[in-house]
């Protein structure tokens, strides 16, 4: 356990170093722009896959993520909203982020059912997703790239003060979640299983998708919808035999954040002169992955 | 001791009053789809049953959810689907209880799961399985054992294990209640029998064996006793 915290430490430094200091730019360069583009898109990558790991074993669903359950949609119809009316998208990207997680939990309440509320998300999703198409149609034309980019998921260039928030925020969650690492292992044996360890299932299950969701919720509302972090990372995870829940957070803590790194980096790097959003190449590299290790895996045979 | 007072479960259970003493091994049988698995997840609390159920006296309703499992736990017809090892599921169970890792390794030896202890609980035999599970009871060491259908698709040897588990938590001074269609292990371990029929009970008093089994599962039964045995054809 400890080993593997200083290897994540290790990794994280060698490629921060490598993305702070590629091509030797300026000072006020990596001051201004690398530090903080560094600190968001490890952040986003980390909290991303920290709260895959929560959703796929609180649900016991190996589907179960941010985008699945309806909460990146609606984070996204936020940003439209807000793209429509000329107002901060981010804002009311946290808004309706944060409305569409409270929906969730009524509903988990009302529905009584793990399948049942994932299902609920898939509805969610669709329904958010065609009246963002609706929204955009009537919209203004000027501002058709800058949702795409949000719809998309990218690292927007902000403030090394709010940068380092942000970084913040990713270890609260962290050490938020890690105390509750028992209570996920038995959560994902079943909710049986839970109950007879001594835990009421469905309110520890709420608990932990309030307490994810809104951190889901801000990170969305600054990044738009990066997909294929919050669900390839856990599984890479599970592949290498990190199974017990407090070690697979941390391990996704640090490789989701780098993932997110490298993915940003080849864009920076490879592409300098083409803008494609970041969500793009996380899903270009980790498609090929997950179904690699789908393929590989006896777990679901 | 355990007693249920006019349980109702959706229209599943129909207000079934049942208690069982201490030391005691209860049967409950029935056709497929009465109810009794229904009828045990309610007697452990994890259903939100309407009437009242309580353990020594205490409404189990009113019993904090962490507190339940000392007093009943469950052996389930289904495992969870995990790749997770039997040691790893003995430990979660045991993080919970504050158990040490010496009492989990002496659990994991004297239920002869030392060889399988870390592989993936999945690929295991359905008896390794059950096996596990039993063992994870003993770890909690709860007054109440709730066993759903335990014998099914047991080879001779594992069954064997199940009678000792059962005999050793009569002793013990358990409450053991087995839910089960397994007539020939249900009837000759149990003290007595109880039938779920619609969702409702029906007791056996002022019947005979055969009588009751026939009204239970309404078929003819053919039923020996060999050596205070019962046998069942």
């Amino acid at each position: 356990m400890y080993r593997r915290t200083v290897l994540g430490f290790l990794v994280t430094g060698i490629v921060s170093i490598c993305y702070l200091l590629i091509g030797n730019p300026s000072s006020e360069i990596i001051r201004i722009i690398r530090s903080p583009e560094f600190l968001l898109t490890f952040s986003a990558g980390s909290i991303l896959a920290v709260s895959g790991v929560i959703f796929q074993n609180v649900l016991s669903n190996p589907l179960a993520d941010p985008y699945i359950l309806g909460i990146s949609a609606g984070s996204g119809l936020g940003a439209v909203i807000g793209f429509y009316f000329g107002k901060d998208p981010h804002i009311f990207s946290l808004l309706t982020g944060i409305i569409t997680v409270f929906l969730l939990l009524l509903m988990a309440k009302f529905l009584n059912s793990k399948l049942k509320l994932l299902l609920f998300g898939v509805g969610l999703n669709t329904l958010f997703s065609s009246l963002i198409v609706f929204l955009i149609a009537f919209g203004k034309i000027e501002n058709f790239p800058s949702i795409l980019f949000f719809l998309m998921g990218f690292i927007p260039i902000i403030s090394l003060k709010k940068a380092v928030f942000f970084l913040f925020l990713s270890l609260i969650l962290l050490f938020i979640l890690l105390p509750f690492s028992k209570k996920v292992d038995a959560l994902a044996l079943g909710d049986s299983f839970a109950y007879f360890t001594g835990i009421n299932p469905e309110k520890e299950r709420i608990v932990l998708i309030f307490i994810t969701s809104v951190f889901i919720a801000f990170t969305i509302s600054q990044t738009g919808i990066i997909g294929f972090v919050g669900i390839v990372i856990p599984h890479i995870g599970r592949f290498l035999k990190i199974l017990r829940t407090k070690k697979l957070l941390l391990f996704s803590f640090f490789a989701g954040g780098n993932a997110l790194l490298i993915a940003k980096s080849i864009l920076k790097f490879g592409f300098p002169t083409t803008d494609i959003p970041v969500g793009t190449v996380t899903a270009l590299i980790g498609a090929p992955i997950f179904i690699g290790v789908l393929v590989r895996s006896k777990r679901f045979a | 001791m355990l007693k249920a007072k006019n349980v109702s479960y959706k229209n599943i259970l129909k207000n079934i009053s049942f208690w069982a003493n201490r030391g005691t091994v209860t049967g409950i049988i029935g056709e497929n789809g009465s109810g009794k698995t229904t009828f045990l997840k309610a007697l452990s609390g994890f259903l939100k049953f309407s009437g009242r159920i309580s353990v020594n006296g205490k409404d189990i309703k009113k019993i904090p959810v962490n507190l339940r499992t000392s007093l009943i736990n469950y052996l389930p017809q289904e495992f969870p689907q995990t790749e997770l090892t039997p040691f790893d599921i003995l430990n979660i169970t045991g993080e919970f209880k504050k158990i040490h890792g010496r009492e989990i390794k002496n659990i994991i030896s004297s239920y002869n799961l030392t060889q399988i202890a870390s592989q993936p609980f999945l690929s295991l035999s359905g008896g390794e399985k059950v096996r596990v599970f039993l063992a994870k009871i003993e770890l909690i060491n709860p007054l109440i054992v709730l066993l759903d259908e335990p014998s099914a698709f047991l080879d001779i040897k594992i069954t064997n294990i199940l009678k000792k588990f059962v005999e050793r938590m009569k002793r013990l001074s358990k409450t053991v209640i087995i839910v089960s269609n397994d007539l020939n292990f249900t009837i000759n371990i149990s003290n007595h029998i109880v039938g779920i029929k619609n969702g409702s009970l029906i007791s056996q008093s002022g019947t005979d064996i055969q009588q009751f089994l026939e009204k239970v599962y309404e078929t003819k039964i053919k039923l020996t006793k060999i050596d205070k045995k019962y046998f069942i054809f």
